[in-house]
C-alpha cells in the first residue's frame, strides 16, 4: 500500500513569533507523537519522523499560513482510527477501506488537543505522495509589517521610491561569505495602508527556486531612501501564501 | 505588602523590542503546563527566582516540583522569572523596564515572596543582578514595607552567608512542605498591618527557616569567626502575645520567648534542616513544564530516591540530603508512563544522586521497559562497577557513550576521598562496557583534592592510557575523554577545614596532567581555574563577603559559572577594593576549633562524624555506605528524627 501524506496547514501565532523554525517544527514533532499519529519514520540508527516544512519563518516572524507534510505509515492508521474511534468503523478489513473522514477528523482532532498554545491546527489535506517538492510551487509570501517608528506618509513615499528603482542591491552577510541580492526583483507589491498607527503594509515578495527575500531586509534598505527603521522594532507577520 | 504595583509590561511592549536579543522565546513563556493565575484572585503571589538563563532554570527539577506544589494552592500564584542574558539586562536598562515574571509578565518588585533557588555559589551576582533590574533593593535592611519579602532555598543556602545581608530568609533543605510553611506565614502576616521585623520573626518560628539579619557575627582579631549570635528582638505587645499564642511546641515557646526577657523574642541559635520523610508520600509533578524553546534535554524527569550515602568525602550532596528515601519502582513506573503520554517526550531520566544504588533498579528498568515501549530511559549518574555497565547497556545507550567517574587516578585517592571502587572494579567495568559495544567513555575526575601528589595526578593518566589499551587489546578503538575539575572543598563535607590548593598550583598540576594525555584516542578536558578559586572563596564565605559580592555586580560580574564570562579581573580588584583577602577564604586550612560560618545552621550531619571521617581519609581508611544497612553514624536520622526508607 502507498504510504499517505498528510499536508497540515497552521499558524505560527503571535505568541510563539519568537520561536525559531527549528523549535517550531521540534513542537510539531513533539506534538505529533503526543497525539500518536501513526507517522512514517526514517530508517537507519536513529529513526526520525518522516515530516517536512516549507518556507521557514525566521525568529520574530508569525505567520497564518503554514504548511508541514507528514507522511503516515499506512499500517499505523487503521490503529490509531481504531483507538480513537473506538469500534465506529467496522472490524475486519479497517485498514483497507478507511474513509478520508474517517482519518482526518481524529487526526485532526488529537493534533489540535496536543498543540501549545500559539501553534493552531487550520486544515488537513491528503496529497499525492510525490517528490516534487510542495516548495517549489510557493509563488510568492503576502506580509504586514507594523512599525511604530515612522508615519504611514514617511512610509509611503519611501517605498514608492523603492518600488521605482530599476534594482535595490544589498549585502546579505552570511557566516563566512557575504552575498549580494537584488531586492526589487523580490518585491511584487507594497501597499501602505493609509494613515495608519502604527504604520502598516502590506508587502508581497516573490519565491524563486525556494529563494525568497525577507520584508526587514528591504525596510533595511530604505534607509538609502531617507527612512531609518529599526528593523529589530518591526512587527512582521506573514499572512498568506500563494500557490501555483 | 507589596504596595508598588507597578504594571506588567505589555505583551504589545515586548514584542516591538525582543526582536534585539539573543533567543527571545526565553522571556516569552508559552510553556505547555504553564500555570497563569489572575494575580487579582489569590491571596499570596510567588515569584520563583532561578539565577540563571531560562533553559538550565528549565531543566532543574527542584524548581519544577516548588512550581507544581505552589501552583496547586487555589490562595497562591506561582510565576517564574530567570536571570536575563546581558542583552536583555541591557534592554531592559534601556527601555526603563523592570524584570518581570514570565507568566503575567509582572515586574518583580510586584510580588508578595520571591523565592531563589542558588545552586551554585558562582549565580550569587545573577541574583543580585535580578534584584536590581527587578526594582528592589539589594539589601535587607533597606527594604521597606512595600517590598517583596526575599527568600533562597537550594544547597547553597546551607552555608550561605556571603548572602546573609541580601536574602531576608533562607529555607534549609527539602522545600515541598517549607514553602507551603513559608506561604502560610507570609498569608497570616499580610493584611494585618504589622511590621516587617513581625513577619521576619514570625518565619523564624517556622521549623527550618533562617531569618540571617536576627542574628550577629562577632569576629577575631586573626578575621576568624568569634561567635554568631541570636540578637533579641523588642515585639510590641500586641505582636509579642499574638505572635507567642501561635507557638504549641513548649520547648520552643520557653527558648524563644524567655521569661526574663518579657517583651523579647530570641531566634533559635541553630536552624535546623527540614526534610521530607518520605519520597513515596511526597507531591509529584502530574503536569511538568515543556519548554517551547529547545530545552538542555528533551525528556521528562522523574526522581526515583532522594540522598545519597555513598560517603565520598568531598561531596556536598552526599551530605545535605541525607538520608536516602526511595519511591517504590511501581510509582516510579506509573508516573513515568503517566509524563511520558502527556509530554510527547519518548525519554525520561530517572533522576538521583547515584543511579545504580537504587534498591530494585533492575526490576524497575525491566518494568519501565515493558510499561513504555519505545521510549528511552536514561539512568545519570552511574557508579563506576560492571552492574552499572550493565543497566547502561541494558538501556541500549551504547551509542551515547558512557560516563564514569572514578574521581581519583589512584587507589591511594581514591581510599582518601571514600571512593569506593577498586581498580579492577574499574577495569571489570571498562572491559564490559568495550565488550559492550561502548566505544566512547568519558571519564570524569578532581584534582587538588587532600594529600594529592604528582603521582596521584599523573595516576589519571595512567589509568586512561591502560583503559584505551584495554580496549584495543579487545579490538575495540576507544575515544576517551578525560574531564577534571578543581577540587573546592565544601561546607558540611569532611573536607570543609581543608585548603583549596593555590591556582598557580592548580594549573601546574592541569599542565602535569596534560602532558600524560597526550595521543592519539584521549582527550582531555578541564574547567578554569579562576572559577574553581571563586568558588572556593564564596562557597566557604561569611557574611563579610557580601561587600565583595555586591561590589562585582555592581562592576558588571554577571554569569560567572559560564565559561568566557568570569571576569576574574573585576573580582581581583574588588577583593583588593574592599580589603577583603581571598586567600583567606579559599587557601587556609581551618582550625578544627574554629567556628565555621555556617556552623549555626544545622545539616543533622554531627561535626565530630565529619571529623572522624576527615581522619579516615587521612589515614587512608574508607567508610561504609549505610545503605547495606549498617548505620555509621553521621547523625542526621537521629538528630532531624527520620529514617533511611528502602522500598
Ligand atoms: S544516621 Fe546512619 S542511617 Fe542515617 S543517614 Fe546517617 S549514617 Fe545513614
Amino acid at each position: 500500500m502507498l504510504p499517505m501524506r498528510v499536508r497540515v496547514r497552521y499558524t505560527k501565532g503571535d505568541t510563539v513569533r519568537f520561536l525559531s523554525h527549528l523549535d517550531i517544527a521540534r513542537n510539531l514533532r513533539m506534538a505529533l507523537a503526543g497525539a500518536k499519529w501513526p507517522v512514517a519514520m526514517t530508517q537507519g540508527y536513529s529513526p526520525k519522523m518522516k515530516v517536512s516544512f516549507y518556507a521557514p519563518l525566521p525568529v520574530g516572524t508569525a505567520g497564518d499560513e503554514e504548511y508541514m507534510d507528514v507522511v503516515l505509515d499506512t499500517k499505523g492508521i487503521a490503529d490509531f482510527i481504531r483507538a480513537k474511534a473506538q469500534g465506529a468503523l467496522s472490524g475486519g478489513n479497517a485498514g483497507r477501506h478507511v474513509r478520508l473522514a474517517h482519518v482526518l477528523t481524529p487526526l485532526a482532532q488529537a493534533l489540535s488537543a496536543a498543540l501549545p498554545k500559539g501553534i493552531a491546527l487550520k486544515g488537513l489535506y491528503i496529497v499525492p505522495d510525490s517528490k516534487s517538492s510542495f516548495e517549489s510551487q510557493i509563488r510568492a509570501s503576502l506580509y504586514r509589517v507594523e512599525t511604530e517608528e515612522v508615519t504611514a506618509e514617511a512610509l509611503s513615499s519611501a517605498m514608492a521610491e523603492f518600488l521605482a528603482q530599476a534594482q535595490v542591491l544589498s549585502e546579505l552577510r552570511r557566516p563566512g561569505q557575504t552575498k549580494t541580492v537584488d531586492l526589487r526583483k523580490f518585491v511584487e507589491s507594497i501597499d501602505v495602508v493609509p494613515n495608519s498607527c502604527p504604520a502598516t503594509f502590506f508587502m508581497k515578495i516573490r519565491h524563486e527556486n525556494g529563494r525568497t527575500v525577507r520584508p526587514q531586509w528591504v525596510i533595511d534598505s530604505l534607509a538609502r531612501f531617507g527612512m531609518d527603521v529599526d528593523t529589530a522594532e518591526v512587527i512582521v507577520d506573514r499572512i498568506k501564501l500563494y500557490l501555483e | 505588602m507589596p504596595g508598588r504595583r507597578q504594571d506588567a509590561i505589555t505583551w504589545n511592549q515586548l514584542r516591538r523590542h525582543l526582536g534585539k536579543v539573543e533567543k527571545p522565546a526565553r522571556y516569552t513563556g508559552g510553556e505547555i503546563n504553564a500555570v497563569h493565575k489572575d494575580p487579582q484572585s489569590v491571596d499570596v503571589l510567588f515569584a520563583l527566582a532561578f539565577p540563571d538563563v531560562y533553559e538550565v532554570g528549565m531543566s532543574h527539577l527542584g524548581s519544577q516540583i516548588l512550581y507544581s506544589v505552589l501552583n496547586s494552592r487555589p490562595d497562591v500564584s506561582c510565576e517564574r522569572v530567570y536571570a536575563p542574558w546581558r542583552d536583555m539586562e541591557s534592554l531592559l536598562r534601556e527601555k526603563g523596564w523592570p524584570l518581570f515574571s514570565i507568566e503575567n509578565r509582572l515586574p518583580l518588585s510586584s510580588f508578595d515572596i520571591v523565592g531563589f533557588s542558588l545552586q551554585y555559589e558562582l549565580t550569587y551576582t545573577n541574583a543580585l543582578m535580578m534584584l536590581d533590574l527587578g526594582g528592589i533593593p539589594l539589601r535587607s535592611k533597606h527594604r521597606g514595607p512595600e517590598d517583596p519579602l526575599i527568600i533562597a532555598g537550594g544547597p547553597c543556602a546551607m552555608a550561605a552567608e556571603p548572602m546573609a545581608d541580601f536574602i531576608d530568609a533562607f529555607a534549609l533543605g527539602d522545600g515541598e512542605e517549607l514553602a507551603l510553611d513559608i506561604v502560610d506565614t507570609y498569608k497570616a502576616w499580610k493584611g494585618t498591618g504589622k511590621s516587617r521585623l513581625d513577619l521576619l520573626v514570625m518565619l523564624a518560628l517556622v521549623e527550618s527557616v533562617y531569618v540571617p539579619s536576627l542574628y550577629d557575627v562577632e569576629y577575631r582579631a586573626d578575621g576568624t569567626v568569634g561567635k554568631v549570635s541570636p540578637v533579641p528582638v523588642k515585639l510590641d505587645e500586641g505582636s509579642y502575645e499574638s505572635i507567642k499564642a501561635q507557638i504549641e511546641d513548649p520547648d520552643i515557646r520557653r527558648s524563644c520567648f524567655p521569661e526574663d526577657m518579657p517583651g523579647y523574642f530570641v531566634p533559635p541559635a541553630r536552624v535546623r534542616r527540614r526534610v521530607i520523610r518520605s519520597l513515596e508520600a511526597a507531591p509529584f509533578i502530574h503536569e511538568p513544564l515543556i519548554p517551547l524553546m529547545e530545552p538542555i534535554h528533551d525528556r521528562v524527569m522523574v526522581e526515583i530516591f532522594r540522598g545519597c550515602t555513598q560517603g565520598c568525602r568531598f561531596c556536598q550532596a552526599g551530605t545535605i540530603y541525607r538520608p536516602v528515601r526511595e519511591r517504590t519502582p511501581e510509582t516510579i513506573s506509573k508516573y513515568a508512563k503517566e509524563l511520558l503520554e502527556s509530554s510527547g517526550y519518548d525519554e525520561v531520566s530517572l533522576v538521583s544522586l547515584s543511579s545504580a544504588d537504587y534498591s530494585h533498579i533492575e526490576t524497575l528498568l525491566a518494568r519501565l521497559m515493558a510499561d513504555c515501549p519505545g521510549s528511552k530511559v536514561s539512568l545519570p549518574s552511574l557508579r563506576v562497577d560492571s552492574f552499572s555497565v550493565e543497566l547502561a547497556k541494558m538501556l541500549g545507550a551504547s551509542w551515547t557513550g558512557l560516563t564514569l567517574a572514578p574521581e581519583a587516578g589512584s587507589q591511594r585517592m581514591r581510599n582518601i576521598i571514600n571512593k569506593k571502587v577498586t581498580e579492577e572494579e574499574i577495569f571489570d567495568a571498562v572491559r564490559h562496557a568495550f565488550g559492550s559495544g561502548f566505544a566512547h567513555i568519558k571519564l570524569y575526575f578532581m584534582i587538588g583534592l587532600p594529600g594529592e601528589t604528582d603521582e596521584d595526578v599523573e595516576a589519571i593518566a595512567d589509568l586512561a592510557r591502560r583503559i584505551r589499551q584495554t580496549g584495543r587489546d579487545m579490538g575495540v578503538r576507544p575515544t576517551i575523554v578525560v574531564s577534571v575539575s578543581g577540587f573546592v572543598p565544601k561546607p558540611n563535607t569532611p573536607f570543609q577545614w581543608e585548603p583549596c590548593i593555590q591556582r598557580e598550583e592548580l594549573r601546574r598540576r592541569q599542565r602535569l596532567l596534560g602532558d600524560g594525555l597526550r595521543g592519539p584516542g584521549l582527550s582531555y578536558k578541564y574547567h578554569d581555574v579562576e572559577h574553581t578559586w571563586l568558588e572556593a572563596v564564596l562557597a566557604r564565605g561569611d557574611r563579610r563577603l557580601s561587600e565583595a559580592l555586591e561590589l562585582a555586580f555592581r562592576r558588571g560580574a554577571r554569569f560567572d559559572a559560564w565559561s568566557n564570562h568570569l571576569d576574574i579581573d573585576i573580582w581581583e580588584q574588588v577583593f583588593q577594593d574592599t580589603g577583603l583577602d581571598p586567600a583567606f577564604y579559599a587557601h587556609r586550612e581551618r582550625g578544627k576549633e574554629e567556628i565555621l560560618p555556617w556552623d549555626h545552621l544545622d545539616s543533622g550531619i554531627s561535626k565530630e562524624f565529619l571529623l572522624r571521617e576527615r581522619e579516615r581519609a587521612e589515614k587512608g581508611y574508607t567508610t561504609d555506605d549505610c545503605r547495606s544497612g549498617v548505620c555509621v553514624g553521621c547523625g542526621v536520622c537521629p538528630k532531624l528524627r527520620v529514617e533511611m526508607s528502602l522500598k
